[in-house]
This record gives structure tokens, sequence and C-alpha cells, in this order.
């Protein structure tokens, strides 16, 4: 009975929570709105210059490959603002503490800022697919395993979320903004594999593409849109990107411990200029 | 309290952030570099580099891509330094101070974007100095001081805009940059880094009274030709001298409203 009663108020928190954040958007509509159309154009000016470089009559292959590309792009670098640097107003704002005292669970706090940024990714996303169809008349939208094509953008998303858990951590450890630490994922896109295939990369490039957990997902994303044959292998691909996905738990979980364990031994400090 | 002082105090401010934080000043030197690889990487996975040699009109497509990226950080970068300095101010809990200092707000708001902005504008061009200078040697440095020149008078038309999203984002009541889509716009719509004539026909309009299209122009120019024709530099410094005098008429007359509006209001 106890057990169960522990649950349920657990579940409260985290409807608790969330209602906090959905409140927060409301509140601050005028900055979501804005962020969907800045990342709205930011993307569609990288997209837009990718295919400057294509002849048209590859349109039909290469539009639906970029487009998706630039989305995983975008869930990877999404979950390092509304995250990994939103955890310097956490701090500021007194959130922190007041978390602390509550026992509420900073990392479960943090991951769940994630619902209101997929709304904003989501819609801005679905204008680049209108942009493009009228710019090449070629619908974007398009996959020959639309299944698989969730997963791998799941996989990317959970990916990026953890990673950015991680950043907003070191954040508290070390008072750097996260933005400064995530120098990382845009390498990732262009090396790791995520915006170019892996075959495709420079053979000295290819072992850091491996070594990256995107590059697997992101082989699954291009193989469910074309029929083109992951690196590794479907299987292996799939095997190797869910490995990687529990050793970045496993690390989530030891830089949050150590993090937690310095802030309530030492207390928290301000991260970046504000 | 002069003028001076006030651009001085701001100089300073820029500089001893960036002493402050070194990673973020070695950072802000490779993301014009960063950007141009992005593209060059992407595009040249899916396409060819003489396709987009073709498509733009331009000579030396990867001068041209460096250029650009400098341009994407730089070219309408006062807006955004302008409304964040408010903001800023706002946050510390500073902006009541800055309002009662002799200067008119507007006044600190103009200098705060200028001196900002110029400082982003020489930091992104001296970050890829050395990459034109290998591609193209001592010439290609001397074209890219005319760019240079393009972009500090693009950026006299866009003070006025800068100073109204500045006031807009205080009047609003908001704590974050809601009008930081501003500089993205002015990019998408000046065909950085593909031709304008792919864009809807709203966005086509739009881009020929945007400052940055102009300064796009000068950087095609400088990745065609060694010695850009000068007529062609004298007409765009014309029209962006046009623009400086349209537009800053019109935000004088909605800036001086809206600080009236704002103090009544008391949202500062």
């Amino acid at each position: 009975m106890a057990e169960v009663e522990y649950k349920l108020e657990k579940l409260t928190r985290i409807k608790a929570v969330v209602w906090l954040h959905l409140v927060r958007s409301r509140r601050y509509f005028l900055d979501m709105v804005n962020w969907g159309i800045v990342d709205f154009m930011w993307i569609s000016i990288y997209i837009l210059a990718a295919l400057s470089f294509t002849p048209r009559e590859n349109y039909p292959e290469v539009v639906p490959i970029v487009f998706w590309a630039m989305f995983a792009w975008s869930l990877m670098s999404m979950p390092v603002w509304t995250i990994g640097n939103w955890v310097r107003f956490y701090v500021s704002m007194g959130v922190y503490e007041e978390n602390e005292l509550a026992s509420i669970n900073h990392s479960i706090f943090l991951f769940l800022r994630i619902l209101p940024a997929l709304l904003v990714s989501l819609v801005a996303t679905a204008s680049i697919a209108l942009l493009l169809r009228y710019v090449t008349g070629i619908n974007p939208l398009v996959a020959r395993e639309p299944v698989l094509l969730v997963a791998s953008l799941l996989g990317i998303l959970s990916v990026a979320t953890i990673y950015s858990l991680i950043l907003a951590y070191l954040g508290l450890i070390l008072s750097v903004p996260a933005p400064l630490l995530d120098f990382a994922s845009f390498l990732f896109f262009i090396l790791g594999g995520v915006g170019i295939p892996v075959e495709k990369l420079p053979s000295q490039a290819r072992p850091i593409a491996l070594a990256t957990p995107y590059s697997h997902f992101a082989e699954v994303m291009r193989y469910s849109i074309t029929s083109v044959e992951p690196y590794l292998g479907l299987e292996v691909e799939g095997v190797v990107a869910l490995v990687y996905l529990l050793v970045l738990v496993l690390l989530l979980k030891i830089v949050s411990s150590y993090a937690t364990r310095k802030t309530r031994r030492e207390g928290v400090k301000g991260i970046g200029r504000t | 309290m002069s003028l001076k002082s006030i651009a001085k105090a701001e100089l300073l401010i820029h500089l001893w952030w960036l002493k402050n934080n070194r990673p973020l000043l070695v950072l802000w030197f490779l993301w014009p570099y960063l950007t141009a690889l992005f593209i060059l990487a992407l595009g040249t996975a899916y396409g060819r580099i003489e396709e987009f040699r073709e498509t733009m009109g331009i000579a030396s497509p990867i001068l041209y891509i460096f250029v650009g990226s400098a341009v994407v950080f730089a070219s309408a970068s006062i807006v955004d330094i302008a409304t964040g300095i408010a903001l800023w101010h706002r946050w510390i809990g500073t902006l009541t101070y800055i309002y009662l200092v002799p200067v008119r707000f507007n006044t600190y708001l103009v200098l705060s974007g200028v001196v900002g902005g110029l400082f982003m504008i020489v930091q992104n061009f001296a970050a890829i100095v050395p990459a034109i200078i290998i591609l193209e040697g001592l010439s290609g440095g001397l074209r890219l001081l005319a760019v240079l020149g393009v972009m500090i008078l693009g950026m006299v038309p866009l003070i006025g805009v800068a100073v109204v999203a500045a006031i807009l984002t205080i009047a609003a009541r908001v704590e974050t940059n809601v009008v930081s889509f501003i500089n993205p716009l002015l990019l998408l719509v000046s065909g950085i880094f593909y031709p304008v004539e792919i864009l809807p026909r709203i966005l086509r309009v739009l881009s020929d009274i945007v400052p940055v299209t102009y300064i796009v122009e000068s950087a095609k120019l400088i990745a065609t030709y060694a010695y850009p024709p000068g007529s062609t530099i004298v007409y765009i410094a014309a029209i962006l001298a046009t623009m400086a005098l349209v537009y800053n008429s019109w935000s004088a007359l909605i800036v001086s409203r809206s600080e009236r509006y704002i103090r009544r209001r008391g949202t500062i």
C-alpha cells in the first residue's frame, strides 16, 4: 500500500512538472512563436544552400535525404538549448534549490522541457516541408519504412536529450554554459555521419563517425528513406545504437550524481554571464 | 557624459567580456569556418561545387562560401545586440539606472548596437582573413576590405530597426528576445547561399528592400572579379545610403513614440 502511494505521489510530481512547463510555454507564447520562426528560417537557409550544389534532376532523391538529415540536426541541437542552456535560468531563478528541497528529480524536471520544444520543432519542420515543396516541387515527407524512420529519429532525440542533460550537469560543475560545451554537435553532423552517409565520408573520418552514437541512428534513418544499406548492416547498426544509448544513460547517472553531490556540499554557482 | 565615453565603455565591455571568456573568443573565430565546412560538406555530399558556381553565378565558390559565412554572423548582428543589451539590463536589474543617466535611452541603444555591431563585423572578418589570403592571396584580402566597407555601410539602415526592436521587446514585457527572427529573416531573403529567384514571391519582394541583399551582392562581386567594377560598388553604396535615410527617418518617429509609451506605462 505504501509503495502504491509512493508511486502515485511520484506521478503527481511528474504531472506538476509537465503542467509547469506547459503553463510557462503559454506565458512565453511570443517566445515560442519566435523560436519556431527562427528554427524554420535557419534550417531553410542551410537546406536551400545544400540544394544549390545539386542538379535539379537529382532533387527527387536528394531533397528527402537532406530534409530528414536537417530535421535530425534540429533534434540534435534543440535539447542543447532547451535543456543544456536552460539550466542557467533554472539556477538563476532559484528553482534548482526549490526542487532540491521538494525532492524533485532535476533530470526529470529538465527532461520534460522537451515537450514544448518538440512541439515548436515539429511545427517548424512542417513549414520547411511546405517551403521545400514550393521551391523544388518535391514532397520531402516520404519514407520507404515510416516506422523505422520514426524509431531512428526517436533514437537521435534520445541521444541528444541525454547528451544535453550531461551538458547541463557539466554546466553546474564547471559554470560554463552548454552552447559553449556543445561545439561537438556541429562536428557530429559533419564528421559524425548524420548529414553525410558514413560511406561517403573520407576513409580517415569513418572511424570517428562510427565512434559517435548519432551515426548509427542516422544510417538507419537514411535506410528508411532510400534503399541504401547501412554501413554496418541494419541489424548491427541497430544493436550498436542501443548499446551507445545504454552507455550514455550510465554516463548521465555518473555525472548527475557527482553534480548533485557537489552542489549539495558546496551550493549552486551561477552559470555564464547571467 | 559624452557620447564618446559611452561608446568607449561599450567597447571595453566587449573586450573585457572576451578577455574573461577566452574559450568563447576561440569559438567565435571558429564559427565562420564551421559554417563554411558545414555548407561545403553537405552540399558536395549530394551535389557538385561546379553546380553551386553555376547556380550562384560566381567564379570562386569556396571564397564566396567563406565570405558568406562571415556575413551570416555579422551582417544583421546590430539588431540582436541592441535588443540583447536592453534585455540584459532588465535581467540584471540595471535598466532603470540606464534610464536615469543624462544620455537618452535611444542614444544609448544606438551606441551599444553600433559598437557591438562593428565589433562583430570586424571579429568575423578578422576570422576569415587567413582563409581568404590562402585562397586568393593579398589581392583577396584587399577585396575583402571592400566587402567590409559595404557591410559597415549596410549596418547603418538597420540602426533604427535595432532600436525599434529593442524598445518593442521591452514594451512587450517579455524576458527573452522575441524579435530574434529578424536576423535569420534578413539572411533568408538575401539569398546568401542560393538564388533569390527560387523563393516565394513575397520573400522576393522583401529581398529587394533589405540591406543584407546588397551586402551579399558585394560578396558575390569579390568572389567573381579580381577588380570588382567600381560603378556597381557605387550603385550598391547609393542604395544602402538611401535605405539608411528612409529607414532611420521612419524608425525615429516610432522610437520617440514608443519610448514615451514605455515611460508612461512603467514597463522598464
